[in-house]
């Protein structure tokens, strides 16, 4: 699939050199710099900013951080449009005394903004608003220049490709989504089967099962669009709240998917864990799954291996003391002091910047691997957006903070773009996609089932849970 | 930002948007979200070193905003905390229903947590009283069954947020070390901004 080239390089290197004051003399008024950087502006010389003049054109990182942070502020539909009417007004398109060099010169370039929209921001898209505002303004393009309509027809082709391959995701979503309920009603119907299946019996190789929570992590990431983190805060800003820009229903959520994947993978390996009910076995499978974990550590994969330890650390698992000190507890000692919390995660950061070093200079497309502990990038651009307002006190827009924002989620643009190079294993993928998974109580009684309860807190807890519930299956998800 | 030595840990819990972050920025900022800009990644562990008579502690303040639907996360974050913060919003009864689960979940798993519960945007309510949703009685019953201390907050205005840490400190350093006098707790709930982070008079200590 082409894609613009990332934006590694633009933004990750410190200093902001691109967003320099632009040498011709079409700068608009109404933009601040500082040590030639721009850090404010009101929103209409932004917009202003974005659209590109017979000898100017926006540098990339502008772009990028202006469709991406300028939502907070305005409908996409609705810059579209400003777009639309600033290039038929400035350039004076559709005017049939219009100078014909002067449209040769400025279409390229408004195809150009167009193409990096429609390839960073495809999502953009679902909305027929858009695509009505897009089409209005490529028809206008090549209805004066015929040289034009084959790089047009490659953009609108390249963008229904992208949002179809959206569309087929959301529907294996689904799919997947109906798969694991369908298996967990059979489940209950015929709890007796539960026993016999679980993933050391699919697959007893760590390397391999890590190797395919990697392809998992991997797709979800790819799906998720930049715009996503912006949308997941935009509710909560008080100042813009006079028009919730998110209304439509047609956003994605692969965010959200995302998320549930997460959790998933975590009650997943507590499940698998509390569900044998003989110590040796519980304990096979807490090793296997420190094995999974620490080749998911050497592979990059950050997330997968944080929704292990979490899933290890739920307490349905940790009170397991007895089948705890059958396992050998060095390995996973290392990969929590990697994953620590403390000092905000100081070490997973220190560990993050070396895969991301290793990504940089990778020999083998196994090295570009970066997937992210993603709750702690979401959690970052949270705390960046919640730190700062995003207008100045005289109603201008807060564009320091949006460099930092487009920073942040450049990073995550380079990971996304990486292809998972191991082969796919359908049978252990679709296990961990769609195998059946306890609830928290439902761990509780399982683990409660293993190791009897210790105090009168847990005494009093395993009771009311089997009072309250006679059918034991009646608490899976 | 660089490793710290944090003295203890406190973790902040609650509903999404209930108002953690604002509590945590009130109290080790001294504002609510104004001024100017300031790179806030990092900003979900703070780190506040507070004078105690002639000791500093410093308090790793730990917030789960913005993570708040990584269920599976939430005993990493709060594993070993000495304090937990359970926050709702006084204007939303849902969030008191999730701040009682996470009672339950830390009275299971951390039965050396502190707990405090805490009503936020107590300013809304006094702007506007029909929009409180949970009563003080009930509040203040529920944390007594569970032998919790109570507080409704505003960091909008500043209200009780002194108060709470306040306490917070005074349990964690009666806990560790020898003795200390409370001389100021009256004055210190008023406004943090405007004094000193010192409430704390030693009597005798030994370390």
């Amino acid at each position: 699939m082409p894609q613009t080239p990332p934006f590694p390089g633009q933004l990750n290197t410190g200093g902001f050199n691109n967003n320099v004051y632009p040498s011709t003399t079409e700068s608009s008024p109404g933009l601040y710099y500082q040590d030639n950087n721009l850090v404010s502006g009101s929103l209409e010389a932004l917009i202003h900013h974005l659209v590109p003049t017979v000898d100017y054109y926006p540098d990339r990182t502008y772009i990028f951080t202006f469709l991406l942070s300028s939502r907070l502020f305005i409908h996409p539909y609705e810059l579209m449009s400003k777009v639309h009417h600033l290039c038929t007004e400035q350039q004076r398109l559709g005017d049939p005394q219009a100078d014909k060099l002067r449209l040769k010169k400025i279409t390229p370039k408004i195809l150009q903004l167009l193409t990096e929209w429609t390839e960073t921001f495809p999502y953009d898209f679902r909305d027929e608003r858009m695509m009505r505002s897009l089409k209005e303004l490529t028809q206008r393009l090549t209805g004066w220049d015929e040289v034009h309509k084959k790089a047009i027809s490659q953009m609108s082709q390249g963008l229904i490709r992208r949002l179809t391959v959206l569309s087929q995701f959301e529907e294996a979503l689904v799919k997947i989504n109906a798969t694991a309920t369908e298996r967990l009603t059979a489940l209950k119907a015929k709890p007796q089967a539960a026993t016999q299946r679980d993933l050391l019996s699919i697959c007893n190789d760590p390397f391999t099962v890590a190797q395919q929570l990697t392809h998992i992590e991997l797709e979800r990431l790819s799906y998720i669009g930049p715009e996503e983190f912006v949308q997941a805060f935009v509710h909560k800003d008080p100042l813009d709240n006079e028009k919730n820009c998110f209304s439509d229903h047609k956003k994605a959520n692969n965010l959200g998917a995302y998320v549930d994947w997460f959790n998933r993978l975590s009650y997943l390996v507590a499940t698998e864990i509390c569900m044998p009910v003989k110590k040796k076995h519980r304990a096979r499978v807490m090793d296997f799954f420190i094995d999974v974990a620490r080749e998911c550590f050497n592979i990059g994969n950050f997330n997968s291996l944080m929704a292990i330890i979490s899933g290890m650390n739920m307490s349905p698992v940790s009170r397991l003391r007895k089948t705890w000190n059958k396992v050998k507890t060095a390995k996973f000692d290392i990969l929590e002091h990697q994953m620590d919390p403390s000092s905000n995660f100081y070490n997973y950061r220190t560990a993050l910047r070396g895969a991301m070093q290793r990504s940089l200079t990778a020999n083998s497309s196994r090295e570009k691997i970066v997937v992210p502990f993603f709750s702690l990038l979401i959690k970052d651009i949270y705390f960046l957006n919640e730190g700062c307002s995003s207008r100045l006190p005289n109603g201008h827009v807060n564009f320091e903070k949006f460099w930092e924002l487009a920073k942040q989620v450049s990073d995550f643009m380079t990971w996304k773009q990486v292809e998972c190079p191991f082969e796919k294993d359908r049978k252990i993928l679709q296990y961990l996609l769609t195998a059946p998974v306890f609830t928290e109580d439902a761990l509780y009684l399982a683990s409660y089932e293993s190791e009897g309860p210790e105090n009168n807190t847990e005494k009093d807890r395993c009771k009311s849970l089997r009072a309250f519930s006679l059918d034991f299956f009646k608490l899976f998800f | 930002m660089s490793a710290m030595r944090v003295d203890a840990k406190v973790v902040m819990l609650g509903k999404e948007s209930v108002g953690k972050t604002s509590l945590v920025e009130r109290y080790v900022h001294h504002r609510f979200l104004v001024g100017p800009y300031q790179n806030t990644i990092g900003a979900a562990f703070v780190a506040k070193p507070i004078q105690v008579a002639e000791k500093v502690i410093t308090l790793g303040i730990w917030d789960t905003a913005g993570s708040e639907r990584y269920e599976a996360m939430s005993r990493i974050y709060y594993r070993g905390a000495r304090a937990a913060i359970v926050c709702y919003d006084l204007t939303d009864s849902s969030s008191f229903q999730r701040a009682k689960f996470w009672v339950n979940e830390l009275q299971n798993c951390e039965e050396h947590c502190k707990i405090y519960l805490c009503g936020t945007k107590n300013d809304l309510i006094e702007a506007d009283r029909s929009l409180r949703q949970i009563d003080y009685h009930d509040a203040q019953d529920f944390a007594e069954e569970i032998g919790a201390q109570h507080f409704e907050t505003s960091s909008k205005t500043g209200r009780n947020v002194a108060t709470l840490i306040t306490f917070f400190l005074l349990f964690s350093i009666l806990k560790t070390r020898d003795c200390f006098f409370f001389v100021s707790s009256e004055e210190a709930g008023v406004d943090l901004g405007q004094k000193k982070d010192s409430f704390f008079y030693s009597c005798c200590h030994n370390n």
